[in-house]
């Protein structure tokens, strides 16, 4: 039996019989009894051995969490949602813990094999390093002596909190509060794992830091934080990439990811998520509910996010920027697809506070089926924001009569010499492009997805090239079904 | 709805209505009690997050009631219609309308609080059928006299075209002397199949007025409504249109041009429903803002299942003439259907840099190449405004909007 496993039942019985009902060791997971309570968090923090301030911070956060209300704002039906009826601790099986690629369970790799993760591969080809995340421990971190030799940390958060604490208290919490909104300040009491990236003064990271995230036991909550801290004079990209196997009852993931960039630092932030959405007819999918910001702190500092997100049957997710630096520099690049009954809220905010900060926001909404695609977006100046820039462009695609896309843009100007500029559109495939496809021998089908990949292509070629292959298969299989 | 202790502005309006209560025509009660259930919007309710109407809740008023004494200034000649502190004067107008006689029609009680308030408290308006084609524009003058104890004028009015019927209506608001005063009107139009309707408003309060007027509208087939708003005066504004169009092919345009300074709000708020195939929306709001003003901007088009070929455009533009101006916009689309044509565009900065050098350069000083600009922006929306006295009227206050050094 694994550490972690054993350390589960230690828990357990140190416990005392307050969990009666003991835990599911049966199949491929440890899980802390269903439910959500002070001890839940607790269990989640000592069975991670976390420093007493950790544990303190997550009580906090549990305590808050109980006072506030899930928000209700966005466009979406969302189902009543019965927190007390999910687990929010599974530990993967591991049969030894695992020093090398070798060590780490065939099923395991059978499965990254089947989502096209190809561990080994990606380590000798492409010089990505893989920290992928597999029902909320990571199971193997590749590259990593590589990273450190440059001074590049990047491990799971739990193992940064013992290894790096400093860091992580300075940090955490920084730009997402634990009392920030309900599914943060959820996040904040029970997140299990996810990644830390810390890039050092002067550093360029050699290589692209990948995550696969990915949702396996059924019922199991998924409360991943990711935290990157990039110093001065750094540059990261990290790309995240998610996907999940078929399965009927809703599932629940509440991410928080904060993004720290200090004087002249950059950090790029792509993600593809593809998690399921739900059948034809609406039902299952994962309810994805994530709070990603980034505060570009330093003087000239940039932070971009780019995200492809076609999964999920439940959307609520605006990536944003808070540009305090002179000079920093925030975007927001995405392609949200919706299809069948999926439902998507999505946008970012842009809040300039620094002097001659500067954003652009492109977002490319496309609605098929009977989904409903919203973009919500904040961009506020604030009076600190002198000469400030913002460029905002939403288009929305929609193909056939029976579903919504809209559009809620929020502009608030403080600072006459900020300049805003927004622009939005909708409509519906064109008919002669189509016709031209189509006369050329091009499958309906085939051709709307090459028609939507070309209304994405602002977007797409943001990506890193990796991604980018991915991203124009995952738009094309998105949309399948939608026509004809 | 969660039950909260005091809604803001319900007592004081409680103490006001059962006062006049005797005097309204019709059954008012359920109209008030649907205000009370709710109170004055709080920032917390999305339509009003922009525009706090706390201390307007705060203020005691006291009915309006019809002044015989005021001097009531025209614009022109022409026919008119004049209503002061919300009462219809007819020895004021020369053109015979209909009194509003009690609720109906389509600002129904439900919908926002202050159109409850309205209904519950709304005493005398105006009710204009146009059934042929009227070329001369009818003027519509509401004039409210301040007075010690803060008067509120409320009046329901109804413009109706009638299939083949054509006009011109300039709505006017004026304050007469100075003092704090609380406008809450209607106007409901309604363009049946095939009229049309040129709606011109004209605000311009004194300067501790607080405006706010419901304006909802419903196009017919084919009908075509313009509708222009040119915001001035109050303390506080809100012009809220509510276009429901449930008839194929109509054509509606709205635009507004504002200038406001020292602690001024101006909101515009519009809500635009196509129902039907094949109709046609376009929106255009300007504003300038100085001093430490704000300008709100809401628009919201809402395409339905079915509504296909809809052809919806919305763009708004401000300038922030100050360090301390602030505009708050929110353009939204709501679409159902997917074979039509919409969007929006919003911007907001400073004077073009750029336009002002080239001024300069030419030898123009500063402060007039300025006003150059800013009246060049805002004429956009006077282009069809044909010349004569409105057209001067709204010219006049944008001069005096920019030698009051806005």
């Amino acid at each position: 039996m694994s550490r972690v496993a054993a350390e589960t039942v230690e828990q357990v019985r140190s416990l005392g019989d307050r969990y009666k009902y003991g835990f599911v060791t049966d199949i491929e997971s440890e899980q802390a009894p269903k439910g959500l309570n002070e001890d839940i968090v607790r269990f989640i923090s000592a069975i991670k051995d976390e420093p007493e301030w950790l544990l303190e911070w997550r009580l906090e956060a549990f305590r808050h969490w109980q006072t506030m209300t899930e928000p209700n704002w966005a466009k979406l039906g969302i189902p009543m949602i019965d927190y007390q009826d999910a687990y929010y601790y599974s530990a993967p099986k591991q049969k030894e813990g695992p020093k090398s690629l070798d060590e780490v369970d065939p099923e395991l790799l059978a499965t990254y094999d089947k989502l096209g993760i190809p561990l080994r591969e990606q380590e000798m080809l492409a010089g990505v390093a893989v920290d992928a995340v597999f029902d909320s421990v990571s199971v193997a971190t590749t590259f990593k002596a590589k990273l450190e030799e440059h001074g590049v940390i990047f491990c799971p958060i739990s193992e940064a909190v013992q290894n790096h604490p400093e860091l992580v208290r300075k940090y955490l919490g920084s730009v997402v509060p634990y009392t920030d909104n309900f599914f943060a300040t959820l996040n904040s009491a029970v997140f299990t794992d996810g990644s830390f990236v810390f890039v050092p003064k002067g550093v360029r990271c050699p290589m692209e830091l990948s995550t696969y995230f990915r949702i396996n036991a059924a019922n199991t909550g998924q409360f991943e934080r990711t935290l990157i801290i990039a110093e001065d004079s750094s540059y990261v990209s990290y790309l995240e990439g998610c996907t999940a196997p078929m399965r009927d009852e809703h599932q629940l993931h509440a991410a928080v990811v904060e993004l720290v960039a200090l004087d002249d630092a950059e950090i790029k932030y792509s993600t593809v998520q593809n998690w399921y959405p739900g059948d034809e007819n609406g039902v299952g999918g994962i309810f994805n509910f994530v709070t990603k910001r980034g505060a570009c702190i330093g003087a000239r500092s940039k932070i971009s996010w780019t995200q492809v997100e076609t999964g999920s049957a439940i959307t609520w997710k605006y990536p944003s920027c808070m540009l305090h630096g002179a000079d920093s520099v925030g975007e927001f690049y995405s392609i949200a697809i919706t299809n069948n009954y999926q439902q998507a809220d999505t946008g970012t905010k842009m809040v300039h506070m620094g002097p001659r900060s500067r954003s652009r926001v492109i977002s490319k909404g496309i609605s098929a089926g009977r989904a409903s695609n919203a973009y919500r977006g904040l961009v506020k100046m604030l009076p600190g924001a002198a000469s400030a820039r913002n460029y905002t462009q939403c288009d929305s695609l929609l193909i056939g009569s029976k579903c919504g896309a809209h559009t809620f843009p929020y502009i608030e100007s403080q600072n006459r010499s900020a300049r805003v500029e927004h622009e939005a559109t909708t409509s519906k495939i064109d008919d002669d492009q189509l016709f031209y496809c189509r006369q050329r021998g091009i499958g309906e089908e085939e051709a709307v997805a090459l028609i939507v990949n070309g209304f994405c292509r602002e977007v797409l070629q943001q990506l890193p090239m990796e991604f980018a292959v991915e991203a124009q298969k995952l738009v094309g299989i998105s949309l399948e079904g939608s026509v004809g | 709805m969660t039950p909260q202790v005091a809604l803001p502005g319900v007592e004081a309006y409680r103490e006001a209505f059962e006062s006049i209560r005797a005097s309204l025509p019709g059954e008012r009660g359920a109209a008030f009690e649907a205000f009370a259930a709710r109170g004055f919007p709080t920032n917390r309710v999305e339509a009003w997050k922009y525009t706090s109407l706390r201390p307007l809740a705060r203020q005691r008023f006291q009915p309006a009631a019809p002044d015989m004494e005021a001097a009531v200034p025209f614009l022109g000649d022409g026919p008119r219609i004049v209503l002061v502190n919300g009462f219809l004067r007819e020895d004021l107008s020369t053109v015979s309308v209909e009194r509003w006689t009690g609720p109906d029609g389509m600002a129904e009680a439900d919908g926002e609080p202050l159109v409850a308030l309205n209904a519950a408290m709304a005493g005398d308006g105006y009710a204009l059928t146009v059934g042929e084609v009227r070329d001369e524009p009818i003027e519509i003058v509401h004039a409210t006299v301040p007075g010690p104890a803060g008067p509120v004028a409320q009046s329901r009015n109804r413009i109706t075209v009638e299939p083949g019927g054509a006009a011109h209506v300039i709505e006017r608001h004026v304050g007469l002397g100075s003092g704090a005063y609380f406008v809450n009107g209607v106007t409901e139009i309604e363009v049946r199949d095939g009229g049309r309707l040129r709606h011109t408003k004209l605000q311009d309060e004194g300067a501790d007025a607080h405006h706010l007027w419901f304006v909802p509208a419903r196009l017919g087939r084919d009908a075509v409504l313009e509708s222009t708003v040119f915001t001035f005066g109050a303390r506080l504004s809100r012009n809220q249109i509510e276009a429901d169009i449930p008839g194929e092919g109509a054509e509606l345009s709205l635009r507004g041009a504002y200038a406001v300074s020292g602690r001024q709000l101006a909101d515009h708020t519009s809500r635009i429903e196509h129902r039907a195939p094949g109709a046609t929306s376009r929106q255009v709001y300007k504003g300038a803002i100085g001093g430490q003003a704000r300008g709100v901007f809401q628009g919201h088009i809402v395409v339905a299942e079915g509504a296909q070929k809809t052809d919806g455009h919305q763009l708004n533009r401000a300038l922030l003439l100050s360090g301390r101006a602030e505009i708050d916009a929110k353009p939204v689309l709501e679409i159902y259907a997917d074979d039509v044509q919409c969007s929006h565009g919003a911007t907001a900065g400073d004077i073009d840099a750029d336009a002002l050098f080239y001024l300069r350069s030419r030898g123009i000083p500063a402060d007039a190449a300025r006003g150059l600009l800013v009246r060049a922006f805002l004429s956009e929306i006077l282009e069809d405004t044909p010349e004569g006295a409105l057209r001067t009227a709204v010219e006049e206050r944008i001069d005096g909007f920019l030698e009051a050094g806005a």
